[in-house]
């Protein structure tokens, strides 16, 4: 423009040339220029920058390369106007960039005019408004986004397909709308191209090769919540960003350039908005993203609306639904029509197709398939779901619906697919109150986590619905079935109304007897005194059922003996009796009474003939009194129980006329039996009485011995609680354990151990093991302690299981042995003959190497040097004495510990020399004890054994040592009393002798309560007691306890007290 | 005893007089010079005074028992490797010696040969 205000005349020719040329070229408006043909012969810097052509590369073409295919004629006709010498002002239309992008261009044209005025060329002034026009096609697309989005509503769909088209046509040749539905996937909404087969083969795409979520650009856009802008798609990089099997569609996407923003609501990505261009002439820009980000959100908020409606629309339309549906299914009353009506109903209201109706079995352990939709059986059994463990069993257990986001475990357990694919999610709700479940409901979701607790309600209340006309339907079911049942005794009772007539004679009949039958039984059951039962039996009999009653018993020695005789008029009974005891029937008679108990056969005789008569009696007489009776038919029944005859029924008709038959016959037999049984039965319990008479006396003297056995015994229940103890078991334990259980028991009776010293457990007891475990234990030692005493007691158990007539252990019983002084016996003997082997084999280790060296010396030398021999002999000598003494006061100890005499070998003795020498002995051998000898008289000499009194005195000292653990005095006196005795008493400071055992600590075996842990030896004071006792002496303790012992040895010191115990004892 | 040196001395402790005296004589005859004690406290007095080659010691003695008389032996000769020949007249000898440390152990009565074995097994 400002070139036309140039004047070229006002300037020099050449200058002025250079002037505008100089304009032209500095100036920001791409300015060109061509000849009328088209042949660019001017080409400015802005010209070069717009088109990115150089001047070189463009001056001297044809201007059509900057000219886009689509428009063949533009340069034609514009061409054409400048010819004609018109100009073309602010012409809009695009070029094509050297990069074969596209430009925006507002061009004006001006014909250039040679020096005649002629049009040789067009001037060309380009403007770039390629900004311009993009926001304007903004505004454009924004503009009718409102449209789109007003005229969709409230239609989700339809806001989708809204803005596809919006974007299509104004932006973008493609845009795809993909929204996030409330499964969490993204759902292609809507999909848009200029080229409606891209379209339909983009929407083909998706449904045959659906993506997942992170496989979706929409997807990456929705969780990044940022727009992606690829200007120019490069196809390599798109094939390499596609997910694999969509690869090979690349090209069909034709996508040059792309563009994806999310769809927000309330900062809440709904979606992702998807915008392409088939090729990148006009690349997205990152100017584009903010419009497109716009359109994105104010659709989004279009959506979330729909989005708020629609759920209020659903819930509104489920709830007249469901209304609907319980209508529905409350209007039929059969069960099979109800259950199918709840399958479709779950179908509908929750959207899946797949249903399963369950109702609890009669066991109410499982459910059974009752309705079910898209589920596949293919298997054919009916499906069972267990109720433990199943989502199912758990809905009815808690009376509400569950939700299970992976039902995958579920359906194992149902063993069923849905529709051929595994459940991914299930809702179950219950039929019926948790407290009178009737099944569930179960819908079924290929996909987990697709149930929303909306859903759990809605199923809920349709379950309820369910639950009623559950109910009703099987109640109505009930119904018809009674109905039936009615309908059938109806015509059952109208049978009978027509047999009524000829047949209530004989029901008549029939009830009488009943009655009678029944009555009779009442009696017989009533007693066990069966003689005065059956009396009343044939009482009852007569005048209904017969005139004449009686009832013949076998009694011992199979004699039959008529029991009783009934008749309504008892003077005919006389006369019965009076013709039995005159005409006693024959045992062997081929008729009556006789031979229905021998065969056990029954006799009918409808009528009675003169000639039977005749035949039964033995002469006239009897034959006149048969006949006095009258008697017309008679029926005999044999009473038999068990295989045996116990006696006759005889019912007779006479007087009255009537006859008996066949029915009458069943009726005898029948109440024949029914006596027997009575009979049976109470000589049965009589001999069961008399049994268990015998068996309680049994019992007692039973007890008796078990009370008297020597050893102890106890029974257990079991329980395992001792229900019998005898005497020997209660000294023995020291207290009666009847009533505990040995783990139980007190706990002296706990600390049980074996011999050895470790601990019985309460289950290894003997007693115990034979209890729990039916063992059988044959002598087993146990060491227990005494419940009052402080002892031990050593116990040889036997212990064996109780059985029951089926062979189960019912009790257990020990038998025990106090064996505490066998075992201390041999406790003793053991320690002595230890003692003994020790001491004697001193002397003879001495003997025999004495006589070795002996040898030796003799082997080697031929000699024996006389200095050794002496001594050597004189040692042998001594000891073989000395062994001697040793072995004769280990006999003396075996002797006294048996309690047999010794043969004592009395000599002059002196006491006091013998105490003294004893007393220097046990001195040597303690330095913690004083022993001193206290004598009123230097010497006191009896006729004594003196090696026997020494072991006595040897005793005393030894026990005084030794029951003075802490050391001390031991003060032996020797003295005389009233001249005829000899005294000797030792004194200790030791712990004494508690008085309760003063007496008994000179019985054999025994040993004072304190003495536990003291070594007994050598003879004790039981031999001690019988040496002295011997020699006609006695031996006593003296002691107040725990101050100290004081035992005291009289000795008479003239005559001879024994008696032949040492004659004898020898 | 073959060598020419001084005879080995040998120290025999048994309260068994007669035990003891059978013992002296044995080993005497071998040509060991010979020492005896009665209980443990004669046995150390005498080890004390002259220190033995080998000790045979009865286990069994009135005060003190093999084990403990080992150790005061030991202690007082200053040989924690003095060798001992025990002696027990009753059962459990091999715990006897082990408890004691001893070199050998006879039961009594024992063999004169079997005494002269083990104390010549003892010294070597």
């Amino acid at each position: 423009m400002s070139a036309e205000r140039l004047d070229p005349h006002a300037l020099p020719g050449g200058q002025a040339r250079s002037y505008l040329a100089a304009i032209v070229e500095s100036s920001a408006d791409a300015i060109k220029a061509k000849t009328l043909d088209g042949t660019i012969v001017f080409w400015n810097r802005a010209t070069e920058r717009m088109y990115g052509y150089a001047a070189e590369e463009a001056i001297g073409r044809n201007v059509s390369f900057v000219i886009p295919p689509e428009r063949p004629n533009e340069l034609s006709d514009i061409l054409a106007r400048v010819a004609r010498g018109e100009r073309v002002e602010h012409y809009e239309t695009e070029r094509v960039r050297k990069d074969g992008t596209r430009v925006d261009v507002s061009i004006s044209v001006s014909p250039v005019h040679d020096e005649s005025g002629a049009v040789v060329g067009a001037a060309t002034i380009a403007r770039d408004i390629t900004e311009r026009r993009r926001i304007e096609r903004g505004q454009r697309l924004l503009a009718t986004a409102a449209g789109a989005l007003v005229e969709a509503g409230l239609d989700p769909a339809a806001i989708a397909d809204g803005l596809a088209g919006a974007a299509v046509g104004t932006l973008a040749d493609f845009c795809a709308v993909e929204v996030l539905g409330e499964d969490g996937a993204l759902h292609l909404a809507a999909v848009r191209d200029t080229n409606a087969d891209l379209a339909e083969a983009r929407r083909r795409l998706m449904d045959e090769h659906p993506l997942h979520f992170g496989e979706r650009l929409g997807g990456r856009i929705v969780e990044t919540g940022e727009a992606v802008l690829v200007p120019v798609v490069d196809p390599d990089a798109l094939r390499a960003a596609m997910a694999e099997h969509h690869r090979p569609q690349a090209d069909l996407l034709r996508l040059g350039s792309l563009l994806g923003v999310p769809m927000r609501a309330y900062g809440r990505p709904l979606g992702a908005l998807l915008l392409g261009r088939h090729d990148a002439l006009r690349p997205f820009a990152e100017q584009d993203v903010v419009v497109v980000q716009e359109l994105a959100d104010r659709a989004a908020m279009a959506l979330d609306a729909a989005r708020v409606h629609a759920g209020e629309e659903r819930a509104r339309r489920q709830a007249e639904h469901l209304a609907a549906i319980t209508r529905q299914i409350g209007r039929s009353l059969a069960l099979g029509d109800v259950l199918d009506g709840i399958a479709d109903a779950a179908a509908e209201l929750l959207g899946s197709p797949v249903v399963g109706v369950f109702l609890l079995d009669a066991a109410g352990e499982a459910f059974d398939l009752a309705a079910g939709r898209g589920l596949d059986r293919a298997q054919g059994a009916p499906v069972r779901l267990p109720r433990r463990r199943s989502a199912a069993g758990r809905a009815i257990s808690g009376g509400r619906t569950v939700v299970v986001d992976d039902a995958r475990e579920e359906t194992a357990l149902l063993g069923l697919l849905v529709a051929g694919e595994s459940v991914g999610s299930l809702v179950v709700a219950p039929i019926g109150a948790a407290t009178a479940p009737l099944g569930v409901v179960e819908v079924y979701a290929p996909r987990p986590g697709a149930f929303t607790p909306g859903d759990a309600d809605l199923l809920t209340a349709l379950a309820d619905a369910a639950a009623v006309a559950v109910a009703n339907a099987r109640l109505h079911e009930e119904l018809r079935e009674q109905a039936a049942t009615h309908v059938q005794l109806n015509a059952e009772l109208r049978q009978l109304a027509d047999a009524r007539d000829e047949a209530r004679a004989a029901a008549e009949r029939a009830l009488a007897r009943t009655a009678f039958l029944s009555r009779a039984s009442g009696e017989l059951a009533g007693s066990l005194d069966y003689e005065t039962t059956l009396a009343t039996v044939a009482h009852l009999a007569v005048p209904g059922f017969a005139d004449w009653c009686a009832v013949d018993l076998v009694g011992e020695g199979e004699v039959v003996r008529r029991l009783a005789v009934a008749h309504v008029d008892p003077s005919k009974v006389a006369v019965a009796q009076e013709i039995e005891r005159r005409y006693p029937t024959a045992p062997d008679a081929p008729t009556g009474v006789p031979a229905v108990v021998r065969t056990g056969r029954a006799e009918l005789y409808p009528d009675i003939p003169d000639e039977l008569l005749e035949a039964a009696t033995v002469d006239a007489e009897h034959l006149a009194l048969a006949r006095a009776l009258g008697l017309r038919s008679a029926v005999i029944a044999p009473m038999s129980a068990r295989g045996r005859v116990l006696g006759a029924l005889s019912l007779v008709w006479a007087e009255s006329g009537r006859h008996y038959d066949d029915g009458d016959l069943a009726v005898a037999e029948d109440l024949a039996q029914r006596c027997a049984a009575a009979i049976d039965n109470a000589l049965l319990y009589q001999a069961a009485g008399a049994a268990r008479a015998d068996a309680e006396a049994e019992r007692d003297r039973l007890r008796q011995v078990v009370e008297e056995l020597p050893e102890g015994v106890v029974v257990l229940d079991a329980g395992g609680r001792v229900v019998v103890s005898n005497a020997a078991a209660r000294t023995t334990l020291g207290l009666d354990p009847v009533g505990w259980s040995p783990p139980t028991g007190p706990t002296t009776m706990r600390d049980v151990r074996r011999p050895g010293g470790e601990a019985v457990a309460p289950a290894d007891l003997p007693i115990a093991r034979a209890l729990a475990r039916g063992e059988t234990v044959h002598g087993e030692q146990i060491v227990v302690h005494h419940a009052r005493e402080e002892r031990e007691v050593a116990l040889l158990v036997s212990a064996t299981p109780l059985r029951g007539a089926g062979g189960a252990v019912e009790g257990a019983v020990a038998v025990f042995q106090d064996i505490t002084e066998i075992r201390d016996l041999e406790r003793e003997r053991d320690a002595m003959l230890a003692t003994a082997a020790h001491d004697l084999k001193n002397p003879l280790g001495a003997v025999k190497g004495a006589a070795q060296l002996l040898l030796r010396s003799l082997q080697r030398t031929g000699t024996v040097p006389t200095e050794r021999l002496g001594p050597s002999l004189g040692m042998i000598e001594d000891t073989a004495t000395r062994m001697a003494a040793s072995l004769d006061e280990l006999l003396d100890a075996t002797r006294l510990r048996l309690g047999q005499p010794l043969a004592l070998d009395r000599r002059p003795t002196d006491l006091v020399g013998l105490a003294r020498r004893l007393a220097a002995t046990y001195q040597a051998a303690t330095d913690a004890h004083r022993i001193v000898v206290d004598a009123a008289v230097p010497e006191l000499v009896g006729d004594w054994d003196e090696a026997r009194i020494g072991r006595v005195v040897a005793n005393l000292l030894s026990n005084a040592v030794k029951f003075s653990p802490a050391g001390g005095d031991v003060r032996v006196e020797v003295g005389t009393e009233d001249g005829a005795r000899a005294v000797l008493r030792v004194y200790d400071q030791g712990v004494g002798v508690p008085p309760a055992d003063a007496a008994r600590v000179f019985e054999r075996f025994a040993r004072a309560a304190n003495a536990a842990g003291v070594p007994g030896s050598g003879i004790g004071l039981a031999g001690a007691r019988q040496i002295v006792e011997q020699h006609g002496g006695t031996i006593g303790v003296e002691s107040t306890g725990g101050a100290g012992a004081t035992f005291a040895v009289r000795l008479p010191l003239r005559g001879r007290a024994e008696a032949g115990a040492t004659e004898s004892g020898g | 005893m073959t060598d020419r040196q001084e005879p080995t001395h040998v120290l025999v402790v048994d309260d068994d007089a007669r035990m003891r005296q059978v013992m002296c004589w044995a080993l005497e005859d071998e040509g060991y010079s010979v020492a005896a004690a009665a209980d443990a406290e004669e046995a150390v007095a005498a080890a004390a005074g002259r220190r033995p080659a080998v000790v045979v010691l009865d286990y069994g003695l009135p005060n003190g028992d093999g084990a403990s008389t080992a150790r005061e032996l030991r202690a007082v000769t200053g040989a924690p490797a003095l060798p001992i020949v025990l002696v027990t007249a009753d059962g459990r000898a091999s715990e006897k010696a082990a408890r004691a440390g001893a070199a050998a152990y006879l039961h009594k009565p024992f063999e004169v040969d079997d005494l002269l074995r083990a104390v010549r097994g003892a010294r070597a």
